[in-house]
């Protein structure tokens, strides 16, 4: 009879107390060190290292409340946002133009009339408040766990928190600083955080980060966060501050910008930092190839090298749905690709004249000379800066599979936009079989140009991007199959944040040293004295599509006078004289490569013409930066979900 | 709780009362509509990521819980009756019933700034109140080797939310249309139309302007539906919405039950029929059935059609009355016929008992929507949901 009663009374406390067999319980995650590694994997997956990491409509995760009208970009590009990663900053800054072609056009957009309000571009709040919420409870619950390294977990969840910080503040100006999780019973002025002041932001920010690179480790797993993480991440937090110091206004009681006198006191945190990786962390300039120009292909194609200090790897499996996923070549590779998806990015005319040439003399030729004469395109490159020629694919580059037939040789890549007769006449296509398409049999526009002459619309400018491509990559299936790894921090940057705080700090000499290493390790003539400007210059070429311009722009109070501009392309016209030297029409009418004088064909070597064009972004407007851009609209439903939120000015 | 009036010493003289009773009572339970777990919090898999060479599968909160959710709690009361006189000449229930769910979860709808950085977890707070009847009413007996049970049965159920936590409306029109407490549950919000355009010149000259078209009608064609302007203001938007249907649950459910034997034939069938409901026809461009039918409309629209221009106007998507039906029907959903050899026959040849029978399922159905090759039951897309069978059985139970 007892036992019988025990037994009910047993049977009745398993029913009560299951464990859910649908999730983990908190308890048991914070019990067990691979669920919190688990965690914490999917917290660094949520974070913002390619400009908006957070995905459009991925069906499970709460984190996609700024994105929900980007639904289209979820098919189009297989949770594309952070799958193209820093395409869009790219395409909003001076380097490039977005091809006007799909979703493209919506980026393209925003470059010609701002981003207004309740825009959801570059958007960051919602997203960003959801993961400090988690970051927050990551790091008051990794307290009590049986980790054996808490230190470590911990201060890996703070940099991420500092990252996130960094990513608000950049984009808002000050905002409220939540450091603890809110509890649902919190008090009003908890529930209903205040802005706290930009400079409160960047504090903490820095505070956070130089207590944290305490902790982390000097060597870390690629794709986690190591002490030279913290501390590259610091110089450039610290110099972001001090240039909103020094060319930024106090608005809203200092919600926004940070007095002119704090200037040198971020600077000096910036130079310390970045010094501080110079000669301690072992990582340095990338130099694992002699030849120039493979060096700096190689520098982001080689994993795990001594320039990478922080990387988001990628595992590019088609049809896995996640944020280890990149679109990057097939995004901007040359044909073949598949769907002719490639080319989104069109590198400006002028950005490709910032490169010097390799004796130090101005890339910039006048438009007078540049337009006289035909030239090769090796004539036209190869003396230029080899990041260059590394980094930006242009008629003429070598591409496995591209067709360069019939007026270069196979595997090159031909986009010529017309062709120049003897007599002077152009011959420039309309569309891709009208008139024009073709002069004598010979296509009057080169491979790559097929989609843009055939859609009618496309302006490009003659130059695309190449940086990260891998030339292995599988373009042909599926869009997110790139599996190089992102630098998120590289030891370039470091030099470049250390150049221009010194100088800043009236340093010129270690400024100019920094500045020299990069130079000599891309091959042109190093600076012989520095300024402000060849910092800048500097800054530019060598992270150029890495997510930096268009925040450099703003936080130097310059993104209204470089952005509202007219930008320029070059087409190349074939020169006719140049490629009937090496062809030849046969007995069918067909031209075909010249013979040698030992039966070979010929190399085929064609000139062109250069023509500058202008109207690259709009035929009929130029593009603007308003300057309420240089702090994002917060937006209509979050302001007016929060009475103490103010809105930043102009919107 | 019962009060059996018959047994009443002061009924016992009135021969005619066979059966006389009144019934009521309430009864309170608890309701499972509650997803499992969620008064815990918790994590689940979400987003991948590489560390090092290894692909982690990351974990996150589920989001916030609320430890006090609890099952709904529903209360039903009811009256009822049971009478029989004059030995079942006159027999029948009625019952009036009242159903009230309560702590039905829901959102909050008060919203917290972004800053909190999580959604509101579910909470026990809507509630439902279904009120319904059923009467049933029969006779039975006998006359000579004539016998006969005849009953029709009727009822009646809709629910209303009693309460919905939902934001504060102030415009009119809002209030009308998305306030949920007060109103039935399953009502259809939507627009009126009437008709398609007959004609491109009828659908260009057309006075009215569609918010939804940027208030430019030149995309309108014939074919294309005609929305009615319902607060005449020139302009169809939200506003010109009102409640077009009530639910595909049918709200008022009839039958018929006839039995009827003379000496060894029977005659057994149940009607029964439904009304007061809505189904939205919709037809599935995928089966050859109805392709025809959007080809037709494509190549050569016409006013009368069934649907409207296929790849028409981006106005002719959305809820309109235009595909709502009002149901009704009365279906004889099975009748048989049966005769019994005469036991002293079949008791020689040791069997009990030897019934011949033919019978049918769904044998005729009386509905306003046959018309559209539309089963008043079937569900959802017409060419996809199983069709009802119409069968016809001969056969013969021996029972030995």
């Amino acid at each position: 009879m007892l036992t019988a009663l025990f037994t009910a009374v047993s049977c009745t406390e398993d029913i009560l107390e299951q464990t859910p067999t649908n999730r983990y319980t908190d308890a048991q995650v914070w019990d067990d060190p691979f669920l919190i590694e688990s965690h914490l994997a999917n917290l660094y997956a949520m974070s913002t290292f390619m400009v908006n990491d957070a995905l459009a409509t991925y069906g499970d995760s709460p984190l996609n409340v700024d994105f929900s009208s980007a639904a289209n970009w979820n098919y189009n590009l297989g949770m594309s946002v952070q799958g193209e990663g820093p395409l869009h900053t790219t395409e909003l800054a001076d380097e490039a133009k977005a091809s006007e072609r799909g979703e493209q056009t919506n980026y393209h957009s925003y470059k010609m009339n701002g981003i207004q309000q309740d825009s959801s571009c570059l958007r960051w709040w919602s997203n960003g408040y959801y993961l400090n919420r988690q970051l927050n409870h990551f790091i008051e619950s990794v307290e009590d766990s049986p980790l054996s390294d808490k230190d470590w977990f911990k201060s890996e969840a703070r940099f991420l928190r500092a990252y996130n910080y960094f990513s608000l503040v950049k984009r808002y100006g000050g905002v409220p600083l939540i450091e603890k999780e809110i509890p649902l019973d919190a008090p009003d002025e908890v529930m209903y955080p205040a802005r706290a002041k930009e400079q409160a932001v960047w504090d903490f920010v820095i505070k956070e980060l130089q207590e944290c690179a305490e902790f982390l480790p000097a060597k870390a797993t690629p794709g986690r966060a190591s002490k030279w993480a913290a501390l590259t991440l610091l110089s450039r937090v610290a110099l972001y501050a001090g240039s909103i110091a020094q060319y930024g206004t106090v608005q809203l009681d200092g919600v926004l910008g940070i007095p002119s006198d704090k200037a040198e006191y971020y600077y000096n945190i910036a130079a310390d930092a970045a010094q501080e990786v110079m000669t301690k962390s072992g990582h340095a300039l990338y130099n694992g190839n002699k030849d120039k120009v493979q060096n700096l292909k190689d520098l982001f194609l080689v994993k795990d090298n001594v320039e990478a200090i922080m990387v988001k790897r990628h595992q590019g499996i088609a049809g896995q749905q996640s944020v280890d996923l990149w679109s990057w070549d097939i995004c901007n590779c040359p044909k073949p690709n598949a769907w002719s998806v490639g080319q989104y990015l069109h590198v400006y005319y002028e950005f490709v004249e910032e490169f010097d040439f390799i004796d130090g003399k101005s890339g910039h030729i006048p438009a007078e000379e540049l337009q006289s004469k035909p030239m090769t395109m090796d004539e036209f490159m190869s003396n230029r800066d080899p990041r260059l020629r590394a980094w930006v694919w242009t008629n003429g580059w070598s591409w496995p599979g591209a067709v360069g037939a019939p007026v270069f040789n196979d595997n090159t890549v031909s986009m010529y936009r017309g062709i120049r007769l003897p007599d002077g006449t152009d011959v420039i296509p309309g569309n891709v079989t009208g008139d024009g398409a073709t002069y004598d049999g010979v296509m009057s526009f080169g491979d790559q140009m097929y989609e843009m002459v055939g859609a009618a619309l496309l302006n490009p400018t003659g130059f695309c991007v190449a940086k990260c491509l891998d030339p292995d990559a599988d373009n042909g299936n599926w869009f997110i199959c790139s599996t190089t790894d992102y630098q998120i921090f590289r030891y370039a940057e470091v030099l470049l944040n250390f150049a221009e705080a010194c100088f800043e700090l009236g340093r010129p000499g270690e400024a100019r040293d920094a500045v020299n290493k990069i130079r000599s390790r891309a091959g042109v003539a190093e600076l012989d004295g520095i300024s402000r400007d060849a910092i800048r210059k500097e800054r530019y070429c060598e992270l150029c599509f890495e997510n930096h311009r268009y925040w450099d722009l703003r936080r130097w109070r310059i993104a209204e006078e470089k952005l509202s501009v007219d930008h320029h392309g070059l087409n190349f016209l074939l020169d006719w004289n140049s490629f009937v030297e090496y062809s030849v029409k046969n007995e069918n009418g067909v031209y075909e490569t010249r013979l040698d004088g030992n039966e070979q064909p010929m190399k085929r070597v064609p000139k062109f013409w250069f023509e500058i064009t202008d109207e690259r972004d709009s035929k009929t407007n130029d593009p603007v930066f308003p300057a309420k851009n240089y702090y994002l609209p917060i937006g209509n439903g979050t302001v007016a979900a929060n009475p103490n939120l103010v809105e930043n000015p102009g919107y | 709780m019962g009060w059996n009036i018959a047994k009443e010493n002061f009924m016992m003289n009135a021969s005619g009362v066979d059966q006389l009773k009144l019934r009521a009572s309430m009864g309170t339970s608890g309701y499972d509509s509650v997803a499992d777990f969620n008064f815990l919090t918790g994590y689940g898999y979400d987003l991948t990521y590489m560390m090092g060479s290894k692909q982690y599968n990351g974990v996150i909160s589920t989001g916030l819980a609320n430890p006090n959710l609890t099952w709904e709690t529903m209360r039903i009361y009811n009256i009822g009756t049971d009478f029989s006189f004059f030995g079942r000449k006159l027999y029948g229930e009625a019952d009036v019933f009242q159903r009230d769910r309560t702590g039905i979860p829901g959102q909050r709808s008060q919203s917290l700034p972004t800053t909190f950085g999580a959604s509101l977890p579910q909470e026990n707070l809507n509630a439902i109140r279904t009120r319904g009847f059923e009467v049933k009413l029969g006779t039975a007996g006998k006359a000579g080797d004539f016998g006969y049970d005849i009953s029709a049965n009727v009822s009646y159920n809709r629910s209303k939310w009693t309460y919905y936590d939902q934001a504060e409306e102030t415009d009119p029109d809002r209030i009308r249309l998305y306030v949920n407490e007060g109103n039935y549950t399953d009502r259809q919000i939507g627009y009126l139309t009437d008709g398609l355009f007959a004609s491109d010149e009828e659908a260009a000259s057309w006075p009215i302007s569609h918010e939804i078209l940027n208030y430019d009608n030149s995309t309108l064609r014939a074919g294309d539906i005609k929305y009615v302007d319902l607060v005449d203001d020139g302009i169809i938007d939200w506003r010109d919405q009102t409640v077009i249907g009530k639910g595909s649950t049918p709200h008022w459910m009839g039958g018929i039950n006839i039995s009827l034997n003379w000496k060894g034939f029977d005659l057994s069938a149940l009607i029964q029929g439904a009304w007061g409901y809505t189904i939205a026809l919709s037809y599935d461009d995928n089966t050859s059935t109805y392709c025809q039918l959007y080809y037709d409309q494509f190549r050569n629209p016409d006013p009368n059609a069934l649907v409207c221009r296929p790849a028409g106007a981006a106005t002719n998507w959305g809820a309109f009355d235009y595909y709502y039906r009002d149901c009704a029907y009365a279906r004889l959903k099975n009748a048989a016929f049966g005769y019994s050899l005469p036991e002293k026959i079949v008791n020689k040849v040791g069997i009990a008992k030897c019934r011949f029978y033919l019978g049918g399922m769904n044998l005729f159905t009386l509905s306003n929507i046959s018309k559209y090759g539309v089963d008043p039951e079937a569900t959802g897309t017409v060419g996809y949901s199983y069709p009802q069978q119409y069968t016809i059985s001969l056969g013969c139970n021996i029972v030995l």
